[in-house]
């Protein structure tokens, strides 16, 4: 038997799980969230993403108004607000969790940062469009958009891993 | 076993065989079977044309409810009780379901589910009447990227209302700690993620048990759920779809051929 562990070693790895509606499907539903909330509330998996939610909500605070940079920035929106906390809220337990960070144009940037040559940025604008840019590497880059459905995007999950993988 | 290691692995593909013949279970345990395509609308999403449109086109399907995107809020400050909230983000789709209540059908602004209720008949029947809608979904919404596309299926297996052996019924079957094996389980979980070399797919497999609503006449509920997904996204151009639904029907077949024991089947024949 060969068991090859990547940290973290602890994930959700299942993706999106495809909508179903009766009896059964809600009870599995229920055991599943109850096994998240189980380790939500330990410290090492709970507290970062804590952590990271209250991040958050002071950015969106500092930048609700127009002009909050001092050079006419736009303000980020409570949609661009809601898009990020659900984003945030679906990312696997275990994973490495972000920066968070606002820009002029109103959108909320999440940052995974290893060193200056391998990092993700992940730019989210109020439609839910997640638009990401990430450095792999001297020669390696990756970018594109990807649309936010409820649930984390496992290309960017993919970036994660490589940009915070040891 | 492998561990997948999502950043440098790389492993035979394997090979999926859309031609091999499974046994037909008349007594299938299956109660429901789902397919879904998710892929955002590139046609205005307006609730009363929408609405219109889809209810012109599906008289066979009396009963519809409007589904509207509502997010939950609770803010906790000390010494304040939890104060929740919630916000309508606005018009989402609607859902259909079959004067027999076996067919349901969800048309949204972010995609297309359908959704087949027990008794389930055979996977032509699933697939036909699937086609069907998402042709009608695919008129209006007019999308050309499908992000993700999911087959799921849920076995409901009924376990005796007196004492049971997991090993009679699944497999590999659960097993409490060594030297510990007079414990008697008091709960099951248990989930796979599977990733399938070659190809863009995952298996989710859930298996767990469920409660009886009236433990007096009813037993357990052994549930075997297998979720076949997509990992890639994917233009819809013509037969795409259907390619890619045989090869996720192969693949949840197998899954469930492979997790069952020969008693339990001959018990669904």
């Amino acid at each position: 038997m060969i068991i090859e562990m990547t940290a973290p070693t602890f994930i959700w790895y299942g993706g999106v799980s495809t909508r179903a509606t009766g009896d059964a499907a809600h009870h599995i539903a229920g055991a599943i969230q109850e096994r998240r909330r189980h380790f939500e509330n330990s410290v090492s998996f709970g507290l970062p993403k804590n952590d990271v939610l209250n991040e958050l909500f002071e950015i969106a605070e500092e930048c609700k108004a127009s002009n909050w940079d001092g050079y006419g920035a736009t303000p980020v929106t409570e949609d661009t607000y809601r898009v990020a906390y659900r984003l945030l809220e679906a990312l696997p337990l275990g994973m490495p969790v972000p920066t968070v960070g606002a820009e002029p144009d109103g959108h909320l940037t999440l940052e995974w940062y290893r060193s200056p040559r391998r990092t993700l940025s992940v730019s989210i604008s109020p439609d839910g469009d997640l638009h990401y840019a990430a450095l792999l590497g001297p020669s390696d880059k990756d970018y594109g958009t990807k649309p936010f459905f409820d649930e984390f995007p496992k290309t960017i999950l993919d970036l994660i891993r490589r940009v915070m993988s040891t | 076993m492998y561990w997948l290691n999502p950043v440098a692995t790389a492993f035979d593909e394997m090979k999926i065989d859309v031609t091999e013949q499974f046994q037909h279970l008349p007594k299938a345990p299956i109660v429901e079977a789902v397919i879904e395509v998710r892929a955002r609308s590139e046609a205005t999403w307006d609730e009363q044309f929408i609405s219109e449109q889809l209810k012109s086109k599906l008289p066979d399907y009396p009963r519809v409810t409007s589904q509207r995107e509502l997010q939950q809020e609770v803010k906790f400050e000390s010494g304040q009780p939890p104060e929740a909230t919630q916000h309508d983000l606005g018009w989402k789709g609607l859902r259909f379901q079959s004067a027999d209540g076996r067919h349901l059908a969800q048309f949204n602004r972010n995609g297309f589910v359908f959704s087949r209720m027990k008794p389930y008949e055979n996977w032509e029947q699933l697939l036909k009447e699937a086609m069907r809608l998402w042709r009608i979904h695919t008129d209006e919404a007019r999308p050309t990227t499908a992000h993700q596309i999911g087959l799921r299926f849920i076995n409901r297996i009924s376990l005796p209302v007196q004492e049971f052996k997991f090993e009679d019924y699944i497999q590999p079957h659960p097993a409490p700690p060594h030297g510990l094996d007079s414990l008697l389980f008091n709960g099951y979980f248990h989930h796979d993620a599977l990733a399938v070399p070659g190809h863009p797919y995952v298996i989710n497999l859930v298996r767990t048990i469920q409660p009886p609503q009236d433990p007096a006449v009813q037993g357990l509920g052994l549930i075997l759920d297998i979720d076949v997904i997509t990992t890639q996204p994917f233009e819809l151009s013509d037969g795409m779809l259907e390619t890619r639904l045989a090869e996720m029907c192969w693949l949840k077949n197998k899954a469930f051929f492979g997790s069952i024991t020969k008693t339990a089947l001959k018990s669904f024949q």
